[in-house]
């Protein structure tokens, strides 16, 4: 299985009058693809800071104060804002615990499920448009390069005439095909406009009926495209018809008629959305080189086929080639200059892991961070980010590090900023900080190198020019209310929410608790993320409910391939959701397994205290509940933090702190009674019993 | 001074304490009627625990809040330790109208004076100050208490409405109660806010069993808390109705810390009452469907199970055929009631002797 998501040694703390509060002390986990992780455990156990801090949202007062947490070969704690956009809620969604809280009051369902569609679809075309001339500008100028290097003469005329002719027939597709899109978001908005019409009419309000009509006849207009509604589409015909049969409802109220008609255009709307859509970027080089050339709008397919031919043959193939230069070229120059960088890293290491001031490290930071800038390959799709972030990354470690130090001789921070409180200084941890930037992109290079011999250029020239072509399609996609609207409501359909149509304009008050988090659920759904984190969807929610949204979460999980991050104190609803569990305990994880291991074998004395904490259907005994409160944070307990409320505890639990024992491969807990010198015991009896119980459920099935 | 001794009036203690009989709740929404509470009927024994269980927005909470008087009962009587103290008065007008509408005019006067009497029994009842007996615990434990009293003036406020002025006597019962819930008697100079959750839900306690009742309501009072503080506060409520005598309905809608804490259970749907049996035995036979899809939907900590389990839906629609034969409030086993028509009674009476 691909790891999709990687915690590593993460520490966050919070700034608060009395101290700083360490909510997450070092946890690592991976969430793999298509899993769901539950991180079960008391309120203030720092599951759900564990959840905020891979969304980018934690209180202002928050601070990383260590580790990493690796999406995608990101770093999510040290990457900007910026970046952060481009993920949040796009990548990664999130469903929070109160579905009343987390929905606008005063926006209507339809506008709430659709704006971060439309706000997305803007911020995307203006994206696109960026990337696609930085992108060409650098291919110009790399190709220019390398063709040289092969030692042909006018290389750079040549080159430019080339990318010339890209960008020259590129922008010819993309007016065809603006107008294309214009068009087919208009016949898709009549065609939803067309059902939403005939659900209108069964209301029964004259006025808003044939002024929506109207507008249907607007949209169907607009839909006159040579590749959509054509000219002589039966569609037109009958916009006629309903504009005549409107006037006649107006006057009397009569229905039938109009309803036939719409029925009559549905239909007709039919085979134009099912149009094969042409292509586009062939079509434009065609034109850019014939400009007499003929569209056929009747056989798209094969005209197509035929442009396209024409395009790899007169101008794509060799393109590629020369792509491919490029590509190659751009590579080889990384490849020393990573060589190069990761000598120079080395020695930053020497350097960061002796005793050096500040002054040194900034020297160093600038040598390394020139290094690892030169050999990042500029024209590679995919962004080595950790070297792209390498300079910040440090840059950020060495200014903690001196904020740091002169805390340490003056007690005052350095400026008002105040990221770290004196209680908790730790040079240790801000001095490795600083070390392992160094070695983590070290090690990523390291890599880079040993894979490079088996690259194919090839390959990577065809990817570049697809990338290219998409970029330069984005640059016109533009998304539309209606489509943005159409999308919602099935959306909604998906998630069970009925007649999708008609409560697409309601408020959130018009909706019951459970299809509230449903709503909840669609709008994290809207922009197809890869990891979802659920922050106790169903607790506020009734047995029923609750039942409803947990099949529903597990439905779209294997519909979509989703990997989910499960946070909940409830360990019954768990044992049907999750493949692995953490179990938190004062910002640690205490326990890690399987969610087979950590409910029919479970090592921790935390982990037991759950258990037996819940009644289940068979219990009559006296409930064990936990005594005590968790510890105060801002000085975390030495030793074991569960020791003082452990009845299980030891004296070295006071004393030092219980390393991980494995029980299995997948299972480990962090407790002095799992150590061989340790005395037996038995977990609660309420524990044993349930187990024991479970096991004979087991067998008679 | 102490609190005043109100005698019971029931004939013997083995007469149900409360007794609610056809109780209605009737909300105005918007020029429609909703029934919130409809019809609901049944006995709370002395020193028993009713479990009250069902979907959000059943009429589960508005029947407690109803018993103790939050709202006044559209329609229907509530006994309490024999005691009269609630009679809906805008149904009973509502059935003098129209027997007045339909000519019947003796009817009309009859149940004038039924209603004139009740009214006047309820009113004398009532100011035996009985109501005192009876208190209730909130679901949330945050927004159910003064954030800016302090935890004494919290305890004490019912004994100083009962006009007991008599400081030394108030301290040491607030210290009592204090140490009844397992808090501390420093607790009581400080501010709700700064106690954990589970603490306030203490807090709450001790204000609801100040007065020494007999009758706890108590509203959803662990569904705002963690798994860890909810067995707290179950133990809690378990220990006090064992040392105090308490009687309590319980109002939840986590099943399994119902069937673990109530000798009976209530099930409610839409304002009407479902089902009502022994805990176990409702747990065992479940028989009208919507109690079984209710039961279907308990997660459970056991992964091998819960992969299996299979939820059941309920469709009033298609799970009864009511369209001939009505369904009544009937009796399939001792003490197992299921709302019925006469064909599911068969049915149900087989499917119990299987």
């Amino acid at each position: 299985m691909d790891k999709i998501l990687e915690v590593k040694d993460l520490v966050i703390s919070f700034r608060t009058y009395n101290g700083n509060v360490k909510a997450v002390r070092d946890i690592s986990f991976d969430l793999e693809k298509g899993e769901t992780l539950a991180i079960v455990g008391e309120s203030g156990s720092g599951k759900s800071v564990t959840a905020r801090a891979i969304m980018g949202i934690e209180a202002g007062n928050a601070i990383n104060e260590g580790g990493e947490i690796f999406y995608d070969g990101k770093d999510l704690l040290k990457i900007s804002e910026e970046e952060f956009h481009q993920l949040r809620g796009n990548r990664v969604a999130m469903i929070f615990q109160d579905p009343l809280s987390s929905l606008n009051p005063i926006m209507k369902i339809g506008r709430q499920l659709t704006e971060a569609m439309i706000l997305n679809g803007k911020a995307n075309q203006k994206d696109a448009e960026k990337e696609y001339k930085t992108r060409t500008a650098l291919l110009e100028k790399t190709m220019t390069e390398a063709i040289t290097a092969q030692g042909k003469p006018n290389a750079a005329a040549y080159v430019k005439d080339q990318m010339n002719t890209l960008r020259s027939f590129t922008k010819i597709s993309n007016s065809h095909e603006r107008k294309y899109d214009d068009a087919l978001a208009a016949a898709q908005t009549a065609a939803d406009e067309t059902e939403g019409l005939l659900i209108a009419i069964l209301d029964g309000k004259p006025k808003v009926i044939s002024r929506k009509v109207t507008e249907l006849a607007d949209q169907i207009k607009a839909s006159v495209h040579d590749f959509v509604t054509t000219k002589d589409s039966p569609v037109l015909a009958l916009r006629e018809k309903l504009l005549a049969v409107n006037k006649a409802y107006v006057k009397t109220g009569e229905t039938t008629e109009l309803t036939a008609t719409l029925k009559e255009i549905k239909e007709a709307m039919v085979p134009i959305l099912e149009k094969p859509s042409p292509d586009w970027f062939s079509i434009g080089y065609k034109l850019y080189k014939d400009a007499g050339t003929k569209l056929r709008p009747n056989e798209v397919e094969p005209m197509n086929a035929q442009f396209r031919q024409y395009l790899d043959d007169n101008f794509l193939n060799e393109f590629t080639g020369n792509v491919e230069a490029a590509i190659s070229y751009s590579h080889a120059a990384a490849v020393e200059n990573q060589k190069k960088a990761v000598e120079i890293l080395k020695e930053s290491e020497k350097v960061f892991s002796s005793q050096y001031s500040v002054g040194e490290a900034r020297k160093q930071m600038k040598l390394a961070g020139d290094a690892v800038e030169a050999a990042i390959d500029k024209l590679s799709i995919s962004k080595d980010s950790l070297a792209y972030t390498f300079r910040n990354a440090i840059s950020i470690a060495i200014d903690r590090y001196e904020e740091g130090i002169k805390l340490e001789k003056t007690g005052n921070p350095i400026s008002n900023t105040k990221k770290i409180a004196k209680q908790n200084l730790d040079m240790e941890l801000l001095k490795s900080n600083i070390l392992t930037d160094c070695v983590r992109v070290r090690e990523n290079f390291e890599n880079r190198l040993e894979k490079a011999e088996d690259l194919d250029f090839r390959k990577l020239a065809v990817e570049m020019i697809e990338h290219l072509r998409k970029t330069a399609g984005k640059m016109v996609y533009k998304v539309t209310q209606g489509m943005a609207y159409s999308r919602a409501i099935s959306l909604m359909e998906e998630v069970g929410i009925p007649e999708a149509r008609k409560r697409i304009k309601q408020y959130p008050f018009q909706f019951s608790g459970g299809m509230r988090q449903r709503i909840v659920i669609a709008i994290a759904l809207a922009a197809n993320p890869d990891i979802l984190i659920c922050d106790e969807p169903t607790t506020a929610l009734d047995v029923t409910i609750q039942a409803q949204i947990l099949e529903l979460i597990n439905k779209l999980k294997k519909e979509r391939n989703l990997s989910i991050i499960f946070i909940t104190h409830d360990l019954g609803v768990v044992a049907n959701m999750a493949d692995k569990i953490a179990v938190m305990y004062a910002g640690k994880i205490v326990e890690y397994g399987t969610s087979e291991e950590v409910f029919y074998d479970p090592r921790h004395p935390y982990t037991w205290a759950l258990l037996a904490s819940m009644p289940d259907l068979e219990s009559t005994d006296r409930l064990e509940a936990i005594p005590g409160t968790p510890p105060n944070m801002i000085h975390p307990p030495v030793g074991d933090a569960f020791a003082v409320r452990n009845k299980y505890a030891m004296e070295i639990d006071f004393e030092e702190e219980p390393p991980k024992f494995p029980i299995t491969d997948t299972h480990w807990a962090a407790t002095w009674l799992l150590h061989p010198d340790a005395p037996k015991v038995e977990p609660p009896r309420l524990v044993t019993e349930r187990i024991a119980r479970m096991a004979q459920y087991g067998k008679e099935e | 001074m102490a609190e005043k001794n109100i005698p019971s009036k029931r004939k013997s203690p083995d007469e149900p304490l409360l007794r609610v009989k056809d109780m209605k709740q009737y909300f105005k929404l918007s020029g429609e009627e909703l029934k919130a509470v409809d019809n609901v009927s049944f006995d709370v024994k002395q020193g028993e625990v009713l479990g009250i269980v069902g979907e959000s927005g059943c009429g589960k909470t508005t029947t407690g809040r109803t018993i103790i008087k939050l709202y006044e009962p559209t329609g229907g009587d509530v006994w309490f330790d024999g005691y009269h103290i609630g009679t809906g008065v805008s149904w009973a007008k509502k059935q003098i109208k129209e027997a007045a509408a339909a000519g019947n005019s003796q009817l009309a006067s009859e149940l004038k004076k039924q209603l004139a009497a009740d009214k006047a029994e309820v009113k004398r009842d009532l100011k035996s100050g009985i109501m005192d007996k009876m208190q209730m615990i909130f679901q949330d434990p945050v927004a159910s208490l003064d954030p800016r009293m302090t935890v004494r003036e919290i305890i004490a406020e019912g004994l100083r409405i009962r006009g007991i002025t008599d400081k030394e006597y108030i301290d040491k019962k607030v210290t009592e109660m204090l140490t009844l819930v397992g808090l501390v008697p420093e607790h009581a100079e400080r501010y709700p806010h700064e106690f954990s959750g589970g603490q306030r839900q203490r807090i709450g306690i001790a204000r609801a069993i100040v007065l020494e009742p007999s009758l706890i309501i108590a509203d959803e009072p662990v569904s705002a808390l963690d798994v860890s503080i909810q067995a707290q506060v179950i133990n809690l409520l378990n220990d006090l109705r064992n040392t105090m005598g308490l009687t309590i309905i319980f109002i939840a809608h986590d099943l399994s810390v119902v069937k673990y804490f109530s000798n009976r259970i209530l099930v409610m749907y839409f304002g009407k009452m479902v089902e009502l049996a022994d805990a176990s035995e409702l747990f065992k036979h479940p028989l009208h469907p919507y109690t079984k899809s209710l039961l279907s939907a308990i997660p459970l900590p056991d992964p091998h199970y819960e992969k299996q389990r299979k939820r059941i839906t309920y469709v009033p629609a298609v799970d009864h055929d009511y369209s001939v034969d009505k369904p009544s409030w009937r009796e399939v086993a001792p003490g197992h009631f299921v709302n019925c028509n006469d064909a599911e009674f068969t049915a149900y009476q087989e499917e119990l002797t299987k």
